[in-house]
Parts: structure tokens; sequence; C-alpha cells
């Protein structure tokens, strides 16, 4: 397994290949100005590579404690990005935070059905 | 009796990580719960943001202030900035928003169409403009604003303890 781990201000994304899975796992806080600008490059790396070993593309957001609005828009452009190549995506948030069971609960109504989009409370 | 935080935060980004901590750290003694203070939290940071993106500040003096009062059955979350006539389309955007959010019974429905407009949108497309809606949705808010004579804008989303509360 080959892990690389990138950090911008107080967020980390650690992006690692699992046996079935592409992982990016996030920790931190999320509050810059631009995030996209940090997020965009190593998601669609990320993206690609799940492509390329046609597996899914894992982001997990039980670890982050915060993540200002500007930081949702690239990961849900991600996912339409990766409903576009026909690959597949999961999300893993920690439903025991309000926070998170409200930020990730809208993402799973909005793609509710897709079958290459899979959100889950953990 | 009501309890009152209140700061003034130079409109520099650095500023907004130091906020969410103060005010935690605030709501934590008032003794509200984690779920509340973590609404909280994002409604001021959210606030915040959009002032320190959106006021007019020309003098060294001018900041973005920002206050969290405790109420028997509220939080108010109150942030101001400066704003001039070259801000007229911010704040056309500002009410077009608020009255958009308004026009939602549930914010959650809000929440969503926005989400849906944002995804529609290509991946290195910057504009987001989920800020205000996310503090009525996830910081289940209701937004309010108004441009004093002063000319300060002055937002405010009020934060209702659900029944008998959310001090724990």
């Amino acid at each position: 397994m080959r892990a690389e781990t990138f950090n911008s201000h107080s967020l980390f994304l650690t992006l690692s290949e699992e046996r079935e899975t592409i992982l990016v796992t996030w920790t931190g806080r999320s509050t810059s100005r631009d995030p996209a600008e940090f997020l965009v490059p190593i998601l669609t790396r990320a993206l690609d590579r799940a492509a390329e070993l046609s597996q899914p593309l894992t982001l997990d957001f039980r670890l982050v404690q915060y993540f200002n609005s500007s930081t949702i828009t690239p990961v849900v452009r991600l996912i339409e990005e990766a409903k576009r190549r026909g690959a597949r995506v999961a999300i893993n948030y920690d439903k025991s935070l309000r926070w998170q069971e409200l930020s990730f609960s809208a993402l799973q109504v909005l793609h509710g059905g897709d079958h290459r989009v899979r959100i889950t409370g953990v | 009796m009501q309890v009152t935080l209140q700061l003034a935060l130079r409109p520099m980004w650095e500023e907004i990580d130091a906020l969410g901590d103060r005010c935690l750290d605030f709501l934590r003694r008032e003794g509200l719960d984690p779920d509340a203070q973590n609404a909280l939290v994002m409604v001021a940071c959210e606030l915040a943001e959009n002032a320190t993106k959106y006021g007019h500040f020309h003098r060294e003096k001018e900041a973005v202030k920002v206050s969290l009062a405790v109420e028997q059955s509220a939080v108010v979350v109150t942030v101001s900035n400066p704003v001039t006539e070259q801000e007229a389309e911010t704040l056309a955007i500002l009410d077009s928003t608020v009255q958009w959010i308004r026009g939602y019974h549930d914010p959650f429905q809000a929440y969503l169409e926005r989400l849906r407009d944002v995804s529609s949108q290509g991946l290195k497309s910057t504009e987001s403009r989920l800020g205000l809606v996310r503090i009525a949705y996830e910081g289940q808010s209701t937004l309010d604003f108004y441009v004093g004579g002063d000319g300060v804008l002055v937002v405010s989303a009020t934060f209702p303890f659900p029944q008998k509360g959310g001090l724990a």
C-alpha cells in the first residue's frame, strides 16, 4: 500500500491505495478562502488513479472537525465528475456528529438511487 | 439573562480560525450541547467569511464585528462590516438569497436545490454561494439583515433552542 499526505493550513488529506479502493482520508479543519485550489488537484488525481485501477474512490470524512461551505463545492463537483466518467465513489462520515449527518445526508438525498455513489454514516 | 461574546476581527482570513476556537470556548462555558456548539461555530464562521470577503474596509480601525448572544430561548449570532455604494450588487445578492431561503418552508429543500446548482458546474468553477443556505439548513438558523445609517451591514442568524433548550 502506498500513502501520501498533503497539507494546507490545518487540513490534511492522505491518499492511499488500498486493496479494493483508492482512499482519501480527511483530517483536521478546512477553512481556507479557496479550498478548491488545494483539493481539486488531489481529488482529481485520486479519481484518475481509481479509474486507472477500475476501483472505487473512497472519501473518508470521519476525522474532519470542521469544513466551510467552500469545501463542500469541490466535493459535490467531484462526485458529478466521477459519475460522468462512470466511476464509483464512496463517502464515509461520522453519523454520531450531527453536523456531519446533516451535511452528508443532503448529499445522500441528492444522489439517492445512483448505484455509483454510496454515502454511508459509520 | 443574556450572556454575550463580542469580538472585533481584522478583515483577514486567518482571523476566522481563531474566531471558531473562541466561539467554541464561549459556547462550552455557557453549557450548550456539542451539536449546538458545532452549528453555531459554523454559523459565526460562515458569516465572518462573508463579511471578510465582501466588506469594504478602508480604514485600519474598521473591523468585522461578531457577537454571540445566549438568550433564554435562542442564540443570536450577529456579524457586521462596513459597506459602501460599491457593495450594492453584493447587498442585492444577499437580499435575494435571504428572500429565496425564506420562500422554502423547509430549508433542507433550499439547500438541496443549491447543491444541485453547484453540482452542475464544472470541477474548476469557484462559485459556491452555499454559506447562507447552509446556515439556514445545517445551522437551523433564521437569517436577517439591515444596513444602518452609518454604512454598516449587520447580518444576524437566530438559532432557537429546541423546546427546553440546547443548554446541557
